[in-house]
């Protein structure tokens, strides 16, 4: 089959995809059912696909098949433990290879949280004593230096009262406090509107991707020979 | 007709019209605000790639996104394999939470390599897809043993007998990495590879607008040399190159679907009070 054939079959596809799943925006239908499960097929399948040939393959079957590693073997029964957890009477197999886990993935913890959290807890403590960041730094945008004192106080008033907020093992009880949790309350909608915002442009950006594609790669490139 | 009233489907064909217009005739747009985190992912690129100490480095070209976002991170990354392609440096697909993005990002690269004269194994590699079950190990493996860790590229071929592999062996011999994701996956590199080394490597990183609000932090905090937000980030960078592509043209209808947005807000406010002030004027 010529490339150009191939390339129109996979454009058409793609066109009937995209219009059977956006059928929803109007009704429930069948087309967008049979549309939504055909993706989620394709999706169980290509992921299986990818298992075997980029991972268990080479890095696991070739070896031990080709190259002689016998001792690779020993991941099946290390396999099968986890499987275990169905048995009643052998379930303490599965405890053992999932305590394992359970310990290599805790101390791996610590070091995630080292690295991800602490140089947060020492800008977010360089605040208080005024470091003006550079303009050129990323994080600056190109504020002037009292524009950055204003910004770390508002950034450490902030921080303490969506911490006051937070604190729920004590009642909050006279003027200060509450004051205090509610304004951090309203900062924390603040944020949560411009987290909203940014979804928006998410997935509006979606929609323009497949609108994109119907109009350039679908009507003008295929159907009107335009560049 | 009362506004809250206004079937839905009314909306959703309004927004279609406003996002294809602007895909099927050119209407124009002043160019975009270049923002401190697109300009220091672009001046980020420019530096490693004419340091000496970097600019020989392999560069990890990270594609941890699959088809539902190809919007925002295929034209991030396709302006950004370009700037790295014009900056000769040479680099390696990878991809660990989505199988898809072994497959978008090998293709990319291999069209931008293809105009740009690369050659694959010489100047690029695509390492392929690992489960990200086990990614916290791998790259773990994968500071002191680049070729022992990964094993094998896409198409099987051992790494240590691939060329352009042949000088890249740990971490140290990386200089940049660059995550165009759909997801935090970012973590992991800064967690585990980024500071592994004798050097901290410049890490930039691409996610889609959704995620960008819980990255901006790591820019303050140098975790982050630089980022592009989504597709307009995409849209900044492509005017920063010079070199307009699918985010310029679409940076108009995203400009307008949220015009349109922000209306209907206004317009479902204005129609809420109305009821409100209705009902109660009848209990009245």
């Amino acid at each position: 089959m010529k490339e150009e054939t191939v390339k129109l079959i996979v454009i058409l596809l793609g066109v009937a995809s995209t219009l059977g799943i956006y059928s929803i925006l109007y009704k429930e239908n069948k087309v967008f059912r049979f549309f939504e499960h055909m993706y989620l097929g394709l999706a169980a399948g290509y992921s299986i696909s990818a298992a075997w040939n980029d991972i268990l393959r080479p890095q696991w079957w070739t070896l031990m098949m080709i190259e002689g590693r016998w001792w690779m073997l020993f991941a099946i029964p290390a396999a099968m433990m986890f499987y275990m957890i169905y048995s009643k009477q052998n379930s303490w197999m599965s405890r053992l290879i999932f305590g394992l886990f359970l310990g290599a993935t805790a101390g791996q913890t610590f070091q995630s949280f080292a690295a991800d959290y602490f140089p947060k807890f020492r800008t977010a403590a360089s605040k208080a004593v005024m470091d003006l960041p550079e303009v050129s730094q990323p994080g600056a945008y190109g504020l002037t230096p009292f524009s950055a004192a204003l910004n770390n106080v508002l950034f450490m008033v902030i921080l303490a009262s969506v911490m006051t907020y937070f604190f729920f093992s004590f009642e909050q009880k006279g003027k200060v406090i509450p004051t205090v949790s509610k304004f951090g309350r309203y900062t924390l909608m603040v944020a949560f509107g411009a987290l909203f915002g940014s979804t928006i442009m998410a997935r509006m950006s979606l929609l323009i991707g497949r609108m994109y594609f119907l109009i350039h790669d679908f009507v003008q490139v295929q159907l009107l020979h335009m560049q | 007709m009362r506004i809250p009233q206004l079937d839905r489907r009314v909306l959703y064909m309004m927004l279609a019209v406003v996002v294809a217009i602007p895909l099927l005739v050119n209407v124009p747009l002043p160019p975009p605000a270049i923002t401190p985190p697109t300009r220091s992912f672009y001046e980020t690129i420019e530096t490693v790639s004419a340091d000496p100490k970097t600019k020989d480095k392999l560069v990890i070209v990270s594609c941890n996104f699959g088809s539902g976002t190809l919007a925002e991170n295929l034209s991030q990354l396709e302006a950004t394999l370009n700037h790295i392609v014009s900056k000769k440096m040479k680099f390696a697909i990878f991809a660990f939470n989505d199988p898809q993005g072994r497959d978008l990002g090998g293709s990319t690269a291999q069209r931008i390599a293809d105009k740009a004269g690369y050659k694959y194994g010489e100047d690029w590699v695509n390492w392929g897809f690992r489960p990200p079950q086990g990614i916290q190990s791998l790259l773990k493996a994968m500071v002191n043993d680049l070729h022992g860790a990964l094993g094998t590229d896409v198409k099987g071929t051992k790494l240590s007998t691939i060329p352009v592999m042949a000088s890249y062996k740990k971490a140290d011999d990386v200089g940049l990495i660059i995550e165009f994701a759909a997801a935090d996956t970012v973590r992991y590199w800064i967690q585990f590879f980024q500071r592994a080394g004798t050097a901290p490597i410049a890490t930039l990183f691409c996610p889609t607008s959704v995620m960008a609000n819980e990255a901006y932090p790591m820019l303050e905090t140098g975790q982050l040399q630089g980022m592009l937000v989504g597709l307009k980030g995409a849209n900044e960078f492509e005017t920063v190159m010079k070199q307009p592509g699918f985010a310029t043209r679409a940076s108009a209808s995203l400009s307008y679907s949220h015009l349109l947005i922000i209306f209907l807000i206004v317009l479902g406010n204005v129609g809420m009070i109305q009821d409100r002030k209705r009902q109660q004027g009848a209990t009245k």
